[in-house]
């Protein structure tokens, strides 16, 4: 009976217990107060400041030996194995890196981690998690930058562009990562023509046939006359008739007709947009860019692309490239929007399709293996119905990945210093062309500035070369500095990777500066929740409607689809969305310094669209 | 004499139930060894369910308070601030809930009517087969597709549905369909293929355990029926069904409570833009709104509006179940 009622006891407790150390452990974590600026007050280990007279992580002892945990929440990130630059990072700070990162990109795991209180030492994030990045600094789970460079690292603030640190700075001037991949002024070389960020790409020996067809179709004087979607009747250079929405149509619409099949060298598609998503569809970005769509008003205001009359012309257009059928086959084909990546990535290994509208860099290996098997692809470039010239946004961005020292870090003084080293030029050579004297030297000519050795370019493509390192440690990667020194030759290129590095050059042409566009909105603004919920489902209706109005089995009823999703995006609170972008829009313009951001308004515009050239200008191809 | 064999058997039961009711009253045995290693044993579920089913119990007050945004749950409970039904009325007026509702319950209803009964059926079909290796090979084949995982199983559906390169373009090209069909954008397929590929993957798994309860069915009562004049499919309809219906009432009231829930990873493979208005489901709704951008208290609100709402067609099932069978799981 004893041996019962202690069961029973023990039992009860054990439920008892099961309902109050649950309590007991919500007990509020160590949360730092809040300050007036809405980010959270922290208190910063007291070790010994650094002096500024030499490179910082050079007052790293000698003997120090430490390992951190570096967390990458990205599962894309490729782990680097022990190479020779890992073994370099070590011998110049004494800190070895242990790598972790997600197996998806839900944000589970970085919610996991936070919740466990058991933070690595640095956290990457992508810097599009606007509220992600936001919420780590106001909830103190970083440290800012400004604070540990001036205790400890005193030269970072000479190796990171002041732009840069200004960009991601929050209301209290203070920056709570370092990106990597950031595109600074201060890096920019003066008349540099900047790639654009998204492009468009015909498989050339279709185009060339088409070409040849649309000769035939000129009149003597070289033109072409077609009638143009608002109907009135218009001319351009036989060259240049694809590059109208009405000529992109036929030439769609003939190649479609004359190679539709599963066959060798046969398309299943005329246009391939990139993956439709739950966020939409990148190619639809780029198109608005290739149809010029202002992203502002005539008086320097914020303009919210989506409710554009515009851009829902151009919803139009592409409704009628999904509706148009040939042989039974609609010009944009209808697998496009259920396919994921890989299904995508298959249509242009394939040479499946006549154009392209995806994301040339997300698919460059396909395009690769594309070329390989005969079908090259070649940029195109397409504008909208009245002639204005393509506004495309170059590649330029201040960062992809946002790296974060965190307050669990026990030395953040030797980490910043570690920041420090590899943001320097001397970190940068290393993680970008691997240990100097082993992968590559310098050369007495001014350019190229650095060329690689034979060693290395004996060792290219094979596991010898993965042990050297090069590119593996891009976590605070300068991707410009890079092509700043790089040799000016193909000398260490393959033909493949110059290839690649060329696809959408010839564009660079209509590329232009949209760091306004970037902006990032306040997340210490008490709106800020609420508009962040709205945000994620506006661009999941819009995500959702599109392929609604792309795949309207009429003109009036896309329009009717489209009258719809602006209503319903009304209910979702758009206004408020509009309202704080339009103040985050001001706010950028001012740190700018620019008072047009659109460039076609800009002063000292000239156009230059060049209908004799639809692949844009060709001689911009580099040899490496 | 089928009849007389399973009332011997129910009023044997029934004595041995009295017996067992009087001697609880009047005896009372100290424990012995073998006591004491099953309440240990028991004892131990009861250690797991405090900790892990009861014991988060406690994060649901995250559902009444505003902690959207917090990073750390444990601080977004015990630091925010109280918001009453706050949450539960940001569901109600979503312009989705109804369709969110509509998909959540019209899918799994289906699935009740559809893929409750077939593991069934095929349990008592396989049970039938006169080759005990065909049998094995059946089962076998049958159960494969469970341990495959969705992600896997769902891409090879993707696959052969995909339009221009799957079965659409070879029905078109053999001229059973005037043009492709588009099954997996068109959001009218969307449930029959949840259902028919469920099926497929889960039919042999899911009939396992109505297998082991035929086995457990005596064999006499089959031989008495044979000698009575009974063909398969009286056997089937007298002696099967009828002992299998404890194991197909539990399964059902589970299945009942189940109704909001449908398998994540399931629906995702095969959700995309086009088909979203009838693929969106709770789960669904849950892991992409509540999860990525931080909303805690708001997905708290809506998995705690699930459980009420499973605990009461739990509840209802058993109760209509009692009324109709007068067998019930509690």
């Amino acid at each position: 009976m004893k041996g019962r009622r202690l069961l029973t006891s023990f039992l009860a407790a054990v439920c008892a217990g099961a309902f109050v150390l649950p309590a007991a452990a919500c007990g509020g974590g160590n949360m730092p107060p809040i300050g007036d600026d809405g980010m959270a007050e922290l208190t910063y280990p007291d070790f010994e400041e650094t002096p500024s007279d030499k490179n910082s992580w050079e007052y790293i002892p000698e003997d120090n030996d430490m390992t951190i945990e570096w967390y990458v929440d990205v599962s894309s990130w490729p782990i680097p194995a022990e190479n020779d630059v890992l073994r370099k990072i070590k011998e110049e700070t004494g800190i070895s890196i242990h790598f972790t990162t997600p197996v998806q990109d839900d944000g589970q795991k970085l919610a996991t981690i936070i919740a466990g209180d058991d933070l690595p030492d640095i956290i990457s994030t992508m810097t599009s998690k606007t509220q992600t990045l936001a919420s780590l600094a106001q909830q103190g789970y970083v440290y800012d930058i400004n604070t540990l460079a001036e205790k400890w690292a005193p030269t970072l603030f000479e190796n990171v562009p002041e732009d840069v640190m200004e960009w991601w700075a929050y209301g209290n001037g203070k920056t709570y990562g370092i990106p990597n991949h950031y595109y600074s002024y201060e890096d920019i070389p003066e008349g540099e023509q900047l790639q654009p960020n998204g492009g468009m790409m015909v498989r050339k020996d279709l185009f060339d046939e088409w070409q040849a067809h649309a000769e035939e179709m000129a009149d003597d004087s070289g033109m072409i006359s077609y009638q143009a979607l608002d109907g009135s009747t218009k001319s351009v250079e036989w060259q240049g008739y694809i590059t109208t929405p009405e000529g992109f149509k036929e030439a769609a619409s003939w190649v479609l007709g004359k190679y539709y099949g599963s066959g060798k060298g046969q398309i299943t598609t005329a246009l391939q947009l990139s993956q439709f998503t739950d966020q939409g569809n990148a190619s639809l970005e780029w198109l608005a860019q290739f149809f010029a769509i202002p992203f502002e008003t005539q008086d320097g205001e914020y303009k919210y692309r989506f409710t554009q009359e515009e851009y829902a012309e151009m919803l139009y257009w592409l409704n009628d490239l999904c509706s148009t059928r040939v042989g039974g086959n609609t010009l944009i084909s209808r697998d496009n929007f259920t396919q994921t990546y890989d299904g995508v990535g298959s249509v242009i290994a394939g040479g499946k399709a006549f154009a392209t509208l995806a994301t040339p860099q997300d698919y460059q290996m396909h395009f690769a293996t594309a070329k390989d098997d005969g079908y090259e692809y070649v940029s195109l470039y397409i504008t909208n119905s009245d002639g204005d010239a393509p506004v495309l946004a170059d590649i330029r961005g201040y960062g992809y990945l946002m790296n974060m020292i965190t307050t669990d870090c026990e030395r953040p003084d030797l980490v910043i210093k570690l920041f420090d080293y590899l943001s320097s030029e001397e970190g940068q050579r290393l993680v970008c062309f691997g240990v100097e004297g082993e992968s590559w030297n310098w050369t007495d000519e001014e350019e190229p500035k650095i060329a690689y050795t034979e060693d290395y370019l004996a060792l290219k493509g094979t596991q010898g070369a993965a042990d050297l390192g090069l590119m593996t440690m891009d976590l605070l990667l300068n991707y410009q500095y890079y092509d700043n020194v790089q040799p000016r030759t193909n000398h260490g290129k393959t033909e493949a990777e110059v290839f690649r590095s060329n696809l959408k050059r010839p564009l660079s042409v209509y590329a232009y500066d949209y760091n306004v566009t970037h902006f990032v909105v306040d997340a210490t603004d008490e709106r800020f929740q609420e508009y962040n919920n709205a945000l994620t489902r506006i661009n999941a209706l819009i995500g959702q409607q599109t392929t609604k109005i792309l795949q309207a089995a009429s003109r009036s009823e896309a329009e009717q689809i489209y009258q719809q999703t602006v209503e319903l995006l009304e209910k979702r609170n758009l206004a408020l969305v509009i309202e704080l972008n339009s103040e985050a829009y001001r706010a950028t313009k001012e740190k700018l310094g620019i008072a047009v951001a659109w460039p076609a308004w800009q002063e000292g515009y000239v156009d230059p669209l060049d209908r004799t050239q639809p692949n844009g200008d060709l001689s911009l191809y580099r040899t490496y | 004499m089928v009849d007389e064999i399973l009332t011997r058997a129910e009023s044997e039961a029934e004595t041995s139930d009295n017996t067992a009711q009087k001697g609880d009253r009047k005896i009372r045995k100290p424990w012995t060894g073998n006591d004491w290693v099953l309440v240990g044993m028991a004892s131990l579920s009861v250690i797991f369910l405090a900790v892990f089913a009861y014991a988060p119990l406690y994060g649901l007050i995250l559902a009444f308070k505003d902690g959207d945004g917090w990073l750390n749950i444990s601080q977004a409970i015990s630091v925010a601030d109280w918001c009453e039904f706050d949450n539960f009325i940001a569901f109600f007026e979503d312009p989705d809930f109804w369709d969110i509702i509509l998909n959540t319950l019209g899918l799994n209803l289906l699935q009740l009517l559809i893929n409750f009964p077939l593991p069934i059926l095929f349990a008592v079909f396989t049970a039938e087969l006169m080759s005990d290796q065909y049998k094995k090979f059946v089962q076998t084949v049958t159960f494969f597709p469970h341990f495959i995982s969705w992600a896997v199983y769902g891409g090879i559906f993707l696959s052969l549905f995909a339009l221009d390169t799957g079965l659409p373009a070879l029905l078109q090209q053999w001229g059973l369909t005037d043009s492709k069909v588009d099954i997996l954008g068109d959001p009218d397929y969307f449930w029959w293929i949840i259902i028919g590929t469920s099926l497929l993957k889960g039919m042999g798994w899911g009939s396992v355990i109505y297998v082991a309860a035929i086995a457990a069915i005596p064999q006499e009562l089959y031989e008495a029926a044979k000698m009575d004049g009974a063909n398969r499919f009286h056997k089937i309809a007298y002696i099967t069904i009828p002992s299998i219906a404890p194991t197909i009432t539990l399964f059902f009231i589970l299945s009942v409570s189940g109704l909001l829930n449908n398998g994540i990873e399931h629906l995702l493979v095969f959700q995309n833009t086009s088909n979203i208005e009838r693929s969106e489901v709770l789960d669904t709704y849950i892991y992409k709104y509540g999860i990525p951008d931080f909303r805690y208290s708001y997905a708290t609100a809506i998995g705690l509006l699930k459980s009420i709402v499973s605990l009461f067609l739990l509840v209802s099932g058993n109760w209509v179940c009692k009324k109709i069978s007068g067998k019930g799981i509690y």
